[in-house]
């Protein structure tokens, strides 16, 4: 049963994994339609977490958002590159060197992109109001997360490149921030309220299954990448199957408890300390 | 010169010539150089995910700190009385009292647990080892006798009053208003801590065996408490 969950236990090890570039046939949609900063935020929005007052701050992104949108349909001839993003620059009549606001070039354009597909789960979760949705938990966690593996298919043959680049020690710390902001952005959008240490292993369980269904789908040759949905469909049934199992336990341990407590009045009455205490009350 | 025009500037004039307000071109890296008056803009602008959020936060990382910490202490208060409980229900005169002070105790675990959804505050990671060591403290303490559990409680909400009062007087040096919320919570909470602690003395806490000893450990391990709590 342990075999089940290697690959899984494999990949919080391998964090963005590196994988060979393999030739890929073109994948037609292309991203999102240049779409403003100026979000505002959406009225209704019960938390006032810190991303969600970013999402609607308009004015700092605004020009490197130009160069990334016009430098994402050139990423399939010329990669997450800095050539690239100075095609985009070009594109949009900048200079060539206003790649520059991408400090680090082939990094920051991922970085960024992984920033803004963010920033688009949050407006999808609240836009179909996914928190007050009737299905349980964890079929929003895998709804959210599907949304948010599409949004890497138009980029999949060169979405390899993408993860060597995050896999990078540089570059590893800001991986991993954004994987606790997705993680955390997913869980909390998928209702779940908890303040213990569940909040961890919940996050921990979501970071595992999105990295295990990047790494599928880099590696997917099905038709229209089935093999990887499927994957994680099973994925979350394994994680539904754990929370019974969790459940149960916590059931047992009420018994375990009372047994604790008989178990403790059987022996002070057999030394005849009850009667005593009661006695010199 | 405004941000915008800052911003088309470097972007401009960045490649061929070195603009004033802009910057220089770096021609072994082919990147651009911000000049010291810009680079300030772009440390606050341009830069990544990290710097904005500090700089645009609805609450800062210290107070995130503040939340995730009095939520731990709330909860460990939770436990310290449910040990206390387990030990005397049933056995002892001031059943009655500590069941009370453990009633006040969860609402303001309530208060707190609003907030830290609110603000979408980590809780600490050490939540099952306080679970624990709280159940053990307040069961512990109550074995020794009931007084002993009473010195148990006076040096907890010591300790706690005193924290309350330290983060009180940080919220309000740095923006009373914006902190208003978090503000009234810690008062209220605070308020009923301290009358824990004035209770606990009259039911004769001072009384009970080795007090200054129990306090003094018990003061020193809320402290070590509470600075693990804000971090982890």
């Amino acid at each position: 049963m342990l075999a089940r969950y290697l690959p899984l236990l494999q990949c919080y090890g391998n964090i963005m994994g590196r994988t060979t570039i393999i030739a890929r046939p073109l994948l037609a949609s292309n991203f999102s339609t240049n779409r403003t900063t100026s979000q505002d935020a959406n009225a209704s929005a019960q938390s006032e977490g810190r991303r969600e007052e970013q999402d609607s701050s308009s004015k700092e992104d605004d020009v490197k958002f130009k160069i990334f949108n016009a430098a994402l349909p050139l990423v399939h001839q010329l990669g997450w590159t800095k050539e690239c993003l100075e095609a985009g620059a070009e594109s949009i009549g900048l200079s060539k060197s206003s790649h520059g606001i991408f400090e680090h070039g082939g990094t920051s354009f991922v970085h960024f992109f992984h920033r803004n597909c963010n920033k688009e789960l949050r407006k999808i979760a609240k836009d179909e109001q996914i928190e007050s949705a009737k299905s349980d938990e964890l079929t929003k966690v895998h709804q959210l997360l599907e949304q948010r593996l599409q949004m890497i298919l138009p980029y999949l043959p060169q979405w390899p490149q993408a993860m060597a680049l995050m896999a990078r020690p540089h570059s590893s710390l800001d991986s991993y921030k954004l994987l606790y902001e997705l993680a955390d952005d997913i869980c909390f959008f998928a209702g779940d309220r908890s303040l213990n240490a569940t909040w961890y292993t919940k996050r921990a369980a979501v970071a595992g299954l999105y990295i295990t269904g990047e790494l599928s789908l880099v590696q997917d040759k099905s038709a229209n990448c089935d093999e990887s949905w499927r994957m994680l469909a099973r994925r979350i049934d394994d994680l539904r199957k754990v929370e019974e199992f969790g459940g149960s336990c916590s059931r047992q341990q009420e018994i375990l408890k009372d047994i604790a407590q008989s178990s403790l009045t059987l022996i002070r009455n057999l030394t005849g300390m009850q009667s005593y205490q009661r006695n010199s009350r | 010169m405004c941000y915008e025009q800052a911003q088309l500037k470097f972007v401009h004039y960045g490649c061929v010539r070195t603009c004033v307000e802009g910057g220089s071109f770096q021609h072994e890296t082919m990147s651009l150089r911000l000049s010291p008056a810009l680079r300030h803009l772009r440390a606050n602008k341009f830069a990544c995910n990290n710097c904005l959020r500090k700089k645009h936060t609805k609450i800062s990382d210290e107070v995130h700190g503040m939340l995730r910490v009095d939520h731990a202490g709330e909860f460990g208060a939770n436990r310290i009385y449910a040990g206390q409980m387990a030990v005397l229900a049933g056995r002892s005169k001031s059943a009655a009292l500590i069941q009370h002070m453990w009633d006040q105790e969860k609402e303001h675990k309530k208060i707190f647990d609003d907030l830290m959804v609110k603000h979408r505050v980590r809780p600490t990671a050490l939540m099952p080892f306080w679970h624990i060591a709280g159940f053990l403290l307040g069961a512990g303490s109550a074995v020794l006798g009931e007084k002993s559990a009473m010195a148990c409680t006076v040096a907890v909400e010591a300790s706690i009053v005193e924290h309350y009062n330290d983060q009180l007087r940080k919220l309000a040096n740095d923006n009373p208003e914006k902190h208003a919320e978090i503000m009234a919570a810690i008062k209220k909470c605070r308020d009923e801590e301290q009358e824990h602690h004035d209770t606990g003395l009259d039911k004769g806490a001072e009384q009970a065996f080795l007090y200054k000893a129990m306090t003094a450990v018990i003061k020193v391990g809320c402290k070590a408490a509470i600075a693990l709590s804000t971090k982890v």
